[in-house]
């Protein structure tokens, strides 16, 4: 009592009257009052203010205003009845349910007299859950439960109305008839009561901000207390009497200790969310539930929901990463795309004419680092092969179309017109009686075609009918069916076949009749007017040989698929050995619903090749030397190396009409391509095939080629496969000059040879053979044979004796000898020099242009790596020897190709040399940091010389025939500016260094994209 | 080792508030002198509140085992708070002359001196406490300003109970129960799981997480935090 302001007198309040103070809190004083009837209130009355306390008093005063409406609402809640103001002292007061009186735990009693009321007075003590608790030690579980719920009730209300208490402590919670009561704002403090920080402190929740769940951290706290009667500054641990409960009722404790534990947790978050929270467990424990239980059971609930959220969460990231990966891709692709497409537009356009869309998708995921060697090897052969460009020049059917040598071309279609072209255009237009086969006589444009029941051939310009043959019945009058109708080149023979016949005339007497029984689906004759071919619907083709007619050969595919629907002649190019000077052979080749290309060799029926395509072919042609088939029909037109069979490339066309007529313009460069067509206006469309990227495939061979050769003049270029055929071409056009059958040898690799001076005379030695070829007359001029060798070397020395440098190699002693030989018209060879059984090697021998010196391998058992051993042609004897670290079979030694520069050759190419003749002055290559598997020289001293190399990443890249592995044979001509690479499909890969080098630069670029790298010195 | 000792004083206050004789470590705390550092600006009233909780309840034990009364101690503290703060800003911490602890000490000791000439023997009729007289013939002895040895126990004392009190108010109440039955009280495990109807992982989750804390809040408590250590 002696901690309170002493308050001298009772003050006076209005209406009540004032027995003595029964509590005290820090803004007041609470005393026990009657009102005039005699009930009994607790009134406080707040402290007068201390300097700068009125603002704080009249803050307080609105608490309570705000609180009073509230505390009528709840049975749990103190009544209080509004404050008002004492007058001039800045103080107010308001009356407040009186506690029950600890000591008889009932209300006080209502007194008459002031007598007995003050009697009363003197004994009251107020009644708060802390004089219970003084009063018992602890609670039961049950107990507190019946004690909380109403409080978490009260609370709850508090808080609904958004009042906080801030001091819930047991000092706060009195009994008003016998019901425990939330006492208001701490205002309330039992007489004697300690109000130090220390008391109030364990009912604070840690956290700074005391809101809501303050309130319910104080009830848990205040909870605490009375089931453990254990001080609040220790809670939450347990007092060492719980030991000695029994299983019942450790249960029950320790279900209340989790709803305490919960609502005493220093973080807000984790406490009950709320005063009904709280509430309700404690509703569950009364009604014997489990709080534990529900909690597991809730957090199971929770658990699950979030595991179904992280999973979808999860998902969805993925969904989404997949989508930004696939997005960033795109604009990747699109962005190599962009840029091939820019190279396409400047530098590649004509290659990429002739390809599909979908090459050029396949191209952009090329681009993006997927390598498809299909589209790869095309990507290069666009570079290194034919351009090809389509454009459409006559609208016009074009059932017909043949060449002047002139270059003009003569169109005829079904609608009564024949054109006539010059290179591009239309020139001129006739009239037309039908559909029919048009031809050049000299200067003088025909037309094959029906009239009536006639076949008659005019004059398609004057339209003066030169002939007419009368057509059978059988014939004439399947209008339904219009005959297939062929002519001779030179107009001699015309040819119709219809649904039973097919008859021939001869031009010059029209009785001249030939009635062949053969149902005919296409006709062709050769160019020379001997032989005439008739495909068939049963997919044989026959061929008659003119004049006479019988005994045709019958071609039988091996697989009869379908009707032969179109037909090809071309002239042999390929001279047997064993029948040089016979008549020249014809190859025919037939394409039909089958899909099969086939080219047979007509001396033997036989297949010469053999494509197969994907849909019906429906027109063939062949480039005027012979090299490329070119077919149409259902799929993309596409050329043929029409020796192997080898797809060359796709031509694109801009309308999908089939063509059925085709002629290539007798320089070749381009074909005219036409035919009917369903529904809609057919045209003609002109295909340009050039080769002008500085790369050039010599084609015509069949086997792997291996060795080439360029004549002195730089104009002619040989090339030899290890299917014995060695062929001939000219450097400039490209154009196939003739293909010979070599005599057998063992490996064409090891053959020798080269050109006379001329470049019309070829000298081969091979096995034992040493042969001559006419190189324009296709016959052999000279022949000789020569003793057992294995490698070989031919050259021409200055004074014009061809000489032949021979090997032989003694594989069980590991020794070798070679031979000189001169060869002289119709003598029989013989050695001039002979090196006997040495240590030499002579598997790689050098005779270079003008056969100065030559070159042989040297090795001994001493050293094991090789060396190069120069000889003097003439005297034979050893100039010098070159040491190498060359061991068995490694790079060749190479001679430049003029003779000038000797290559001794390292196992690794950076340290090669180049070794100067005659003066033998050494330098280093420049090829440091590039493997080379190939070198090639020309004139390679100075700097203006030219190498060629490759990285053996070439190897890995499908370039056309695999340039890499044969680099070794590759060959310069004498000129420098051309290079040619035997490769292992059969073509040779003719590269010219100055278009090339103009192209390179934008090719490499290209190529880089592609991670490999293509290098010219 | 300190954990050890940590634990003991631990036991020892929680279970049983009477004090027992018990040898002075030779370690000197060093006082947090981030809160001295912060106490210079009287105006922050957080680290008063630190301050105040950290060694008001220290400062009025001592007072009483001086031979204060209950409120004469309480006056005193009060004086002394007062004082720390009026002096802290001209306080140079040199721990190598003095640490914290001895120079609190000094204080308390000038105070209770000051308090007992100003009162005087038997003054306003009051009897002094038996043990006052070897007090004041202490007080006139200089050494009497080194820290006595339960003044050097009492600190140490606080120190723990103010360690864990900050536990309390961190940790998983639920956690913090467990490790007191546990470790403090010295139950077993499966003793502690029976009885709170636990697994006994959760026993075991408990010593370790609340051990940590404790661990945590005691080198807290006891850094120099940017002061050398003392």
């Amino acid at each position: 009592m002696a901690e309170f302001p002493q308050p001298t007198l009772p003050p006076g309040i209005p209406g009540y009257h004032l027995y003595r103070p029964i509590g005290a809190g820090a803004y007041g004083e609470v005393w026990l009052a009657t009102d005039d009837v005699g009930r009994w209130w607790a009134v406080k009355i707040t402290f007068p203010p201390r300097g700068g306390g009125e603002q704080s008093a009249s803050r307080e005063f609105r608490a309570i205003e705000r609180y009073a409406p509230i505390g009528d609402q709840h049975a749990n809640l103190v009544r209080i009845i509004a404050p008002a103001w004492l007058p001039h002292t800045g103080q107010f007061y308001y009356s407040m349910e009186l506690a029950d009186d600890a000591t008889t735990k009932a209300p006080l009693p209502r007194c008459s007299t002031p007598e007995e009321r003050a009697a009363v007075a003197a004994y009251y003590h107020p009644r708060t859950l802390r004089s219970e608790l003084q009063r018992r030690s602890r609670f039961s579980p049950a107990e507190c439960v019946e004690c909380g719920l109403p409080l978490a009730m009260a609370l709850g209300q508090l808080h609904s109305r958004g009042v906080i208490h801030r001091d819930i402590k047991p000092e706060n919670i009195i009994y008003v008839a016998g019901q425990p009561k939330l006492a208001d704002l701490g205002l309330v403090a039992e007489a004697g009561g300690q109000h130090s920080i220390a008391g109030t402190t364990a009912y604070l929740a840690p956290e700074p901000k005391r809101r809501e769940p303050a309130d319910i951290f104080a009830l848990g706290v205040v909870l605490y207390e009375l089931a453990t009667g254990q001080p609040a500054e220790r809670c939450p641990q347990v007092p060492a009497g719980i030991a000695q409960l029994g299983n019942m009722e450790l249960s029950e404790w320790n279900e209340l200790n989790a709803v305490i534990l919960k609502a005493c947790h220093p973080n807000p978050g984790l406490r009950h969310a709320g005063a009904d929270e709280l509430r309700e467990e404690l509703e569950l424990l009364r009604n014997q539930g489990s709080v534990r239980q529900r909690r597991a059971q809730e957090s199971f609930r929770r658990q699950l929901l979030d595991q179904r959220k992280n999973l979808l969460l999860a998902a969805s990231a993925i969904i989404l990463l997949v989508l930004a990966w696939s997005q960033w891709r795109q604009a990747r692709l699109n962005e190599r795309y962009a840029k091939l497409r820019e190279i396409e537009l400047e530098q590649f356009k004509p290659h990429y004419s002739t390809w599909s869309t979908n090459d050029l998708a396949r191209l952009e995921v090329l681009g993006g680092g997927i390598a498809d060697r299909a589209v790869l090897g095309r990507f290069v052969a666009a570079l290194a092969d034919w351009d090809a460009e389509t454009r459409p020049v006559l609208t016009n059917e074009g059932v017909s179309i043949a060449f002047h040598p002139d270059g003009r071309a003569l169109v005829g279609g079904i609608t009564n017109r024949v054109c006539l072209l010059a290179t591009n255009k239309p020139v001129s237009e006739f009239a037309a009686s039908g559909p029919g086969v048009v031809a050049w006589d000299g200067d003088q444009p025909l037309q094959l075609t029906v009239l009536g029941n006639d076949l008659v051939l005019r004059e398609a310009d004057t339209t003066r009918i030169r002939r007419r043959f009368a057509l059978p019945e059988s014939l004439a009058t399947n209008w339904y069916q219009s005959p297939v109708l062929a002519m001779a080149a030179d107009q001699s023979w015309v040819a119709a076949a219809g649904a039973k016949h097919l008859l021939v005339w001869r031009v010059g007497d029209n009785q001249s009749l030939r009635e062949l029984p053969t149902q005919a689906t296409c006709l062709a004759f050769n160019e020379d007017n001997s032989r005439l071919a008739a495909g068939m619907a049963d997919g044989v083709t026959r061929v008659y040989s003119i004049p006479d007619f019988n005994a045709p050969s019958n071609l039988v595919p091996a697989t009869r698929a379908g009707a032969v629907e179109c037909l090809a002649f071309c002239r042999d190019r390929l001279v047997r050995f064993d029948k040089i000077g016979a008549q020249p052979n014809w190859l025919l080749a037939t394409g039909g619903r089958g899909a099969e290309l086939i080219v047979w060799d007509l001396a033997s029926c036989l297949q010469r090749m053999r494509a197969q395509g994907s849909w019906v072919i429906t027109g063939l042609v062949f480039s005027p030397d012979g090299q490329l088939v070119i077919s149409f029909g259902g799929d993309e037109p596409t050329v043929w190396d029409a020796a192997t069979g080898a797809q060359v490339l796709h031509l694109r066309k801009n309308d999908p009409g089939k063509h059925t007529s085709l002629a290539f313009a007798p320089k070749g460069g381009y074909l005219l391509a036409g035919g009917p067509r369903a529904n809609r206006p057919a045209v003609v469309n002109r295909f340009d095939l050039t080769q002008e990227r500085g790369i050039r495939s010599l084609r015509g061979l069949v086997g792997k080629a291996r060795l080439v050769w360029f004549s002195p003049d730089s104009l002619r270029v040989a090339a030899l496969t290890d299917h014995c055929q060695l062929g001939f071409w000219d450097v400039r056009t490209g154009r196939l000059l003739q293909v010979f059958e070599t005599p057998p040898g063992p490996f064409a690799d090891t053959a020798g040879g080269c050109f006379d001076a001329s470049g019309e005379h070829f000298n081969l030695a091979i096995g034992t053979n040493v042969v001559q070829f006419g190189v324009d007359t296709g016959g052999i001029n000279r022949r000789w044979r020569v003793e057992k060798g294995e490698a070989n070397q031919m050259a021409y020395d200055a004074a014009g004796r061809l000489l032949l440098l021979r090997g032989e190699e003694d594989i069980d002693h590991g020794m070798g000898t070679w031979r000189l030989y001169e060869l002289k018209d119709d003598v029989q060879p013989k050695w001039t020099h002979e090196a006997g059984w040495t240590n030499q090697l002579p598997v790689a021998l050098a005779l270079p242009y003008g056969a100065k010196y030559f070159l042989v391998w040297d090795w001994s058992e001493d050293n094991p790596n090789r060396s190069v051993a120069v000889y003097d042609t003439a005297t034979a004897k050893l100039l010098t020897n070159f040491p190498s670290d060359v061991r068995g079979w490694g790079l060749p030694v190479k001679v430049s190709s003029d003779g000038a520069t000797i290559f001794i050759p390292s196992s690794h190419l950076g340290e090669s040399r180049l070794v100067h003749f005659p003066d033998f002055a050494e330098r280093r290559t420049p090829m440091d940091g590039l493997q080379a598997i190939g070198v090639e020289m020309h004139q390679s001293v100075h700097p203006g010389g030219i190498y060629l190399g490759a990285s053996p990443a070439e190897r890995d890249i499908p370039i056309p025939g695999n340039w890499g592995a044969v680099l070794t044979s590759a060959a310069f001509s004498l000129d420098g500016t051309n290079v040619a690479m035997p490769t292992l499909s059969g073509a040779v890969e003719l590269i010219n260094l100055p278009s090339l080098r103009t192209n390179l630069s934008n090719f490499n670029e290209v190529r880089r994209s592609l991670r490999t790298e293509f290098r010219v010195w | 080792m300190c954990q050890i000792s940590l634990q003991h004083t631990m036991e020892r206050l929680m279970n049983d508030d009477t004090q027992t004789d018990r040898e002075p470590t030779d370690e000197l705390l060093p006082t947090r002198a981030s809160l001295l550092a912060r106490l210079r600006d009287v105006q922050d009233d957080a680290s008063w509140h630190e301050f105040f909780e950290l060694y008001h309840r220290l400062i009025l034990r001592t007072l009483v085992r001086k031979g204060l009364s209950a409120a004469d101690a309480e006056d005193v503290a009060q004086e002394i708070f007062v004082g720390v703060a009026r002096r802290l800003p001209t306080f140079e911490y040199r721990p190598a002359q003095c640490s914290f602890k001895t120079w609190l000490f000094r204080i308390l000791q000038y105070r209770v001196a000051e308090f007992y000439r100003r009162r005087g023997r038997g003054a306003r009729g009051q009897e002094l406490p038996g043990d006052a007289e070897p007090i004041l013939a202490t007080l006139a002895d200089p050494d009497s300003l080194e820290p006595d040895a339960p003044w050097e126990r009492e600190f140490e004392d606080n120190l723990v109970r103010a360690t864990l009190e900050r536990v309390r108010r961190q940790a998983n109440p639920r956690y913090f129960q467990l490790y007191c039955y546990c470790a403090v009280e010295g139950h077993s495990v499966a003793e502690t799981a029976r009885i709170f109807q636990t697994p006994a992982n959760d026993v075991s989750v408990a010593l370790q997480r609340v051990g940590k804390l404790i661990a945590k809040e005691s080198a807290r408590l006891r850094s120099a935090d940017g002061w050398p250590g003392g």
